[in-house]
């Protein structure tokens, strides 16, 4: 019971404890923010590029199948 | 014993006594490279200096040479160079020496000199070069290190540079080492090895074919052994393949591929392989040579800007270059070429793999982020969706500078430059850069991972603002280099002129299951030029 108390008095001290905002503020008056689902866009990574990372991916893995073929002197 | 310390100077004579105590009598390409390399630095001056303890021959002694029935010196040589005669600064009292900063900024850097026939050079701390004509030599693998000469402390930033022994390892455990080192003196994040260690970590598991030479792994090693090193060593291997199933080199230049990991401060261990098999050599890649104008070929890759890599070959020397197409070879210092015979070797052609000691925390690979943050732009480009983010614009000229920027998309006229960066120095560049206050402290305030891939985008045009200073940007946009679950997740921002896109891949608990992610566009009425981020030239 007694450390309970300890702690609600920590806490109460925490808390009057002054604090000081230092996050940047921006100013947004002259900003202006859309969503861009609003405009029509949503940014999928396309086919033609998935195909390309798979192709990079298969590439490398092709080392596999060759790397005992090299030895490096 | 007691140390001694000879000086000489650098005159024809002197360079071949330079020489000499690098090879002996032996004729070397190493040696002859590494004395070019040093005079061409503007080493006026050389200090002999010994007996030297290195760490690394006392490695190599402990594992080999001292089991070894003929006697083998337990000491090395050192050889310090420095670009005036330095006799003066020895004449004064010990403590005048130790406070006397006159020949700090004269010193060079020192090569170990070995007492084993083979390959009697050792650790190389030199300088990298100053290549003139336009070109800046743009450092990868920059290792600051101290060195103490008679209780005076001096630096030098350098390359690390190390020939095999021939009974310990070959070149391959040389660029591993050349590779690795720079990694360990300046991050810290992986331990000290020595080229006995890399050894015995590529060679375990042993093999067959590691067990066809004595020592194992003496006589060369495989990409699997080079991959079992890094692995062991503590980094992540990533390896590339840049041949097709029959040997032939794919369409993607080769080049273009390792710049964005030598762009990102990674030196990388090349395998070098001809279609005739008489070449199967490895080397380290420590830097480029990038061009102070406009690109000098057609391209939307960074590499457009850079006419060679720096490479050090144990077997040819330290800081040579290797054009990336047979048009660079022109326009480079052709004293530094990679020669087989009388043919200049040609990244494009004669590469065909790379060992890259990644971060274990990096989990994207390079291609795979540039190929994202060109898609993205692309497919705006296509859905006419410049047109209507600048319709959202309030200011003429920012409406005319994004429809002129996703013109430039869709003309293909933009160059995307990728590299790996840590989120707190994308932040700490940031910062720094002159780009307007409001868009930076957005950047700067969203929640980024560790490690991130930045695709900086700039004109074809975009020359060094100042010698050897950064490009100006017209954006760029940051990509997740921690995850590759899906990439759809992959691109996290992007800075577009007036636009800053930015997309939370972390949407309220509440939208999960309906969207995957979502993506806001802020318009900026004002924006000031900024410059990229920029890599140290020597």
């Amino acid at each position: 019971m007694t450390s309970k108390s300890e702690t609600g008095q920590k806490s109460q001290l925490l808390n009057d404890i002054e604090t000081k905002q230092l996050t940047p503020t921006i100013d947004r008056a002259s900003v202006r923010c859309v969503n861009l689902r609003d405009l029509g866009f949503v940014g999928y990574v396309s086919d033609a590029a998935l195909e390309a990372i798979d192709k990079n991916e298969v590439r490398a893995s092709l080392v596999l199948t060759t790397s005992t073929k090299f030895a490096f002197r | 014993m007691r140390i001694t310390f000879t000086g000489f100077g650098l005159n024809p004579a002197g360079a071949q006594k330079l020489k000499q105590i690098l090879a002996g009598d032996r004729s070397s390409p190493c040696a002859e490279a590494l004395v070019a390399h040093a005079t061409d630095i503007g080493a006026k001056f050389a200090v002999l200096e010994e007996p030297y303890t290195d760490q690394d021959y006392s490695s190599d002694y402990l594992n080999f040479y001292a089991s070894a029935f003929k006697d083998h010196l337990r000491y090395t040589r050192r050889v310090h160079l420095f670009t005036e005669d330095i006799s003066g600064w020895f004449a004064k009292s010990l403590a005048d020496q130790a406070s006397d900063k006159s020949i700090d900024s004269s010193y060079l850097g020192f090569v170990v000199v070995r007492p084993i026939r083979q390959g009697p050079i050792g650790r190389t701390l030199l300088r990298f070069p100053n290549l003139g004509k336009g070109l800046t030599a743009r450092m990868a693998a920059r290792a600051p290190s101290e060195i103490h000469l008679y209780g005076k402390k001096l630096s030098v930033t350098s390359a690390p540079f190390i020939q095999q022994d021939r009974r310990i390892g070959a070149c391959a455990q040389a660029a591993i080492w050349m590779a690795a080192r720079p990694m360990h003196m300046r991050h810290k994040r992986t331990a000290w090895h020595s080229i006995a260690e890399i050894t015995r970590m590529a060679t375990t598991p042993t093999d067959a074919e590691v067990s066809q030479e004595l020592p194992a792994g003496s006589a060369g090693l495989n990409p699997m052994h080079i991959i079992r090193a890094l692995k062991a060593m503590g980094h992540q291997p990533l390896h590339h393949y840049f041949r097709d199933a029959d040997g032939k080199p794919k369409s993607t230049p080769a080049s273009e591929i390792i710049l964005r990991y030598l762009d990102s401060g990674l030196p990388v261990v090349l395998g070098m392989t001809s279609d005739a098999g008489d070449i199967a050599h490895a080397i380290a890649a420590v830097g480029y040579v990038e061009v102070a104008g406009g690109v000098v070929r057609p391209g939307t890759t960074y590499d457009s800007f850079v006419r060679a890599l720096i490479v050090h070959d144990d077997q040819r020397g330290p800081y040579r270059l290797i054009p990336l197409t047979a048009d660079d070879i022109d326009h480079l210092p052709r004293d530094r070429l990679l020669m087989e015979a009388e043919k200049v070797l040609v990244v494009d052609e004669i590469v065909s793999h790379m060992f890259v000691p990644l971060p274990p925390r990096v989990f994207l690979r390079a291609e795979r982020a540039d190929i994202v943050a060109a898609d993205f732009l692309t497919l705006q480009a296509a859905a006419g969706f410049g047109e209507k983010l600048a319709n959202e614009a309030s200011d003429a000229a920012a409406k005319a500078a994004i429809a002129d920027f996703y013109a430039k998309v869709r003309d293909e006229k933009l160059i995307r430059r990728t590299y790996l960066t840590s989120a707190g120095r994308y932040r700490h560049h940031l910062a720094k850069s002159s780009l307007s206050a409001p868009i930076k402290a957005e950047l700067m305030t969203r929640q980024l991972p560790h490690f991130v891939w930045v695709t900086e985008l700039m004109d074809p045009t975009s020359a060094q603002i100042s010698s050897n200073g950064p490009r100006q940007l017209v954006g760029h946009m940051v990509v997740n280099a921690t995850s590759s679950t899906d990439p759809n997740n992959d691109l996290l921002m992007a800075h577009l002129p007036h636009v800053l896109i930015n997309r939370d891949i972390n949407p309220p608990a509440d939208k999960r299951d309906h969207i995957e992610f979502v993506e806001t566009a802020e318009i900026f009425p004002d924006e000031t030029p900024y410059c990229g981020r920029l890599r140290e030239a020597s």
